[in-house]
């Protein structure tokens, strides 16, 4: 998702008009961020990364996956840490199988509308110490 | 997402998702049962009950039988971290560093009953170990601090050999499983039921061309929603998923089953193997790390 616009449809809907609206223009986004990560399970805090905060993206794609085992399987979900609760959350697709591989933005979507600065980690079902890239 | 054309796409969607959500609240009195406010509901549970076939925790092929299979996921992953931090304390170092552990469910095999319930995202909370690591005095947590990584490295590694060895048992045979559960998506009775998916969805309110396109638009919604409203959003949001993903689930679930039987036919000794092994496996390992399977209820 691109931030400059769901911030703009936010304003929006919190001013809660009733005015006719249209698709406006949008400045020209930055780049994307990706970052590798290994999953979770005993990683600890090694695979750990923040949401960009100077990226356009708002999302946390999976764009590339390889299992440790060599199983060229595995089931992965985006965890983000909630600072103001002092928890973490798993995101709503909750575990989504992929096969080892590079995939384009928005084909796995772990997590959407992440906050600039949110903690997050991937969480694999088997083998933690999978090779994600994320781009965020 | 990142490509201008998705950029595009995601303008429109933005504008067109703004004003749905300005005509609702330009419509008082509109008729749309998932978006009203969601009734407090009491937080999910455990349960420490079995399924009759143990298989069943290892090949789920229906949304609640997926319970057994979380609970299992976050049992053996316990295991790991009573491994890991006994393996501290008894070097005198602190125990690796792990975000806590969650009951999480699978894309494609939804729990809409769980989810109609409680959300998306929300679940029973993992139980502690009855059994855990004492705390470290002072002193040697001082000391701990000062250790060096690779006391940690050695300690999270004795965690997921332990994993490991629980786990080698029945992942083989589950990752055969899911691999096929996922190919489903492509099955030409699923795809027509999901083809109607975005339809039931913008009648609730909610536009997304595909599944994934809705989590998107329910981690949206529950993104802006003040701390006071969130978890009736998401039970607004989990009711609207459960009531369009039914006819999915109508078509997927009976084809998952009839997948599972044949699965078990072109695997019997895997089979057998596990339904004699698994469940006196897991009892051993509750009574050695001090743990106890629970599983995730509605």
């Amino acid at each position: 998702m691109q931030k400059a616009l769901a911030a703009g449809a936010l304003a929006l809907v919190s001013a809660a008009t009733c005015l006719v609206l249209a698709p406006a223009a949008s400045a020209a986004p930055d780049a994307c961020t990706t970052v590798t990560l290994k999953t979770g399970g005993n990683e600890g805090v090694g695979g750990t990364a923040n949401k960009s905060s100077t990226s356009s993206c708002s999302d946390l794609n999976l764009v590339y996956a390889h299992d440790a085992a060599g199983d060229g399987y595995d089931a992965y979900a985006g965890r983000l840490y909630h600072s103001s609760t002092g928890s973490w959350k798993t995101c709503d697709a909750g575990y989504i199988g992929v096969l080892d591989g590079s995939y384009a933005v928005d084909r796995y979507v772990l997590c959407t509308d992440v906050s600039d600065g949110t903690k997050f980690t991937v969480a694999s079902k088997y083998d933690s110490g999978d090779t994600v890239k994320i781009t965020h | 997402m990142t490509r201008p054309a998705a950029r595009r796409r995601f303008a429109v969607r933005a504008a067109a998702a703004a004003a749905v959500l300005l005509l609702a609240a330009c419509s008082a009195g509109a008729d749309e049962p998932d978006s009203a406010p969601a009734a407090p509901v009491t937080p999910a549970r455990l349960t420490h009950t079995l399924p009759k076939d143990p298989l069943t925790m290892v090949l789920p092929a229906t949304g609640a039988e997926t319970r057994w299979t979380q609970g299992l996921d976050v049992f053996v992953q316990q295991v790991g971290r009573v491994t890991a931090a006994a393996c501290a304390r008894d070097r005198g170092t602190e125990p690796p560093a792990a975000v806590p552990l969650a009951y999480i469910r699978f894309f494609d095999v939804p729990d809409l009953a769980f989810v109609a319930r409680h959300g998306l995202s929300e679940s029973a909370e993992v139980p502690r170990p009855t059994a855990s690591p004492r705390p470290l005095p002072a002193p040697r947590r001082a000391a701990a601090r000062t250790a060096r990584s690779g006391s940690v490295r050695n300690c999270a590694d004795e965690g997921t050999a332990a994993v490991a060895a629980l786990r080698d048992t029945y992942a083989p045979l589950q990752r055969q499983w899911l691999t096929q559960v996922a190919a489903l998506r492509r099955d030409p009775a699923v795809a027509r039921a999901l083809a109607a998916l975005p339809g039931c969805l913008a009648g609730r309110g909610v536009p997304a061309r595909d599944e994934m396109a809705f989590m998107a638009r329910a981690e949206e919604r529950e993104s802006t929603a003040g701390p006071a409203e969130l978890p009736a959003v998401e039970r607004s949001m989990g009711r609207t998923y459960a009531t369009c993903m039914r006819p999915v689930e109508a078509v997927r679930e009976p084809a998952r089953l009839r997948l599972r039987d044949r699965f078990l036919t072109a695997h019997p000794d895997e089979a057998y193997e596990l339904r004699g092994t698994l469940v006196p496996t897991l009892h051993t390992a509750e009574r050695r790390y001090g743990l106890r399977l629970s599983f995730p209820a509605p």
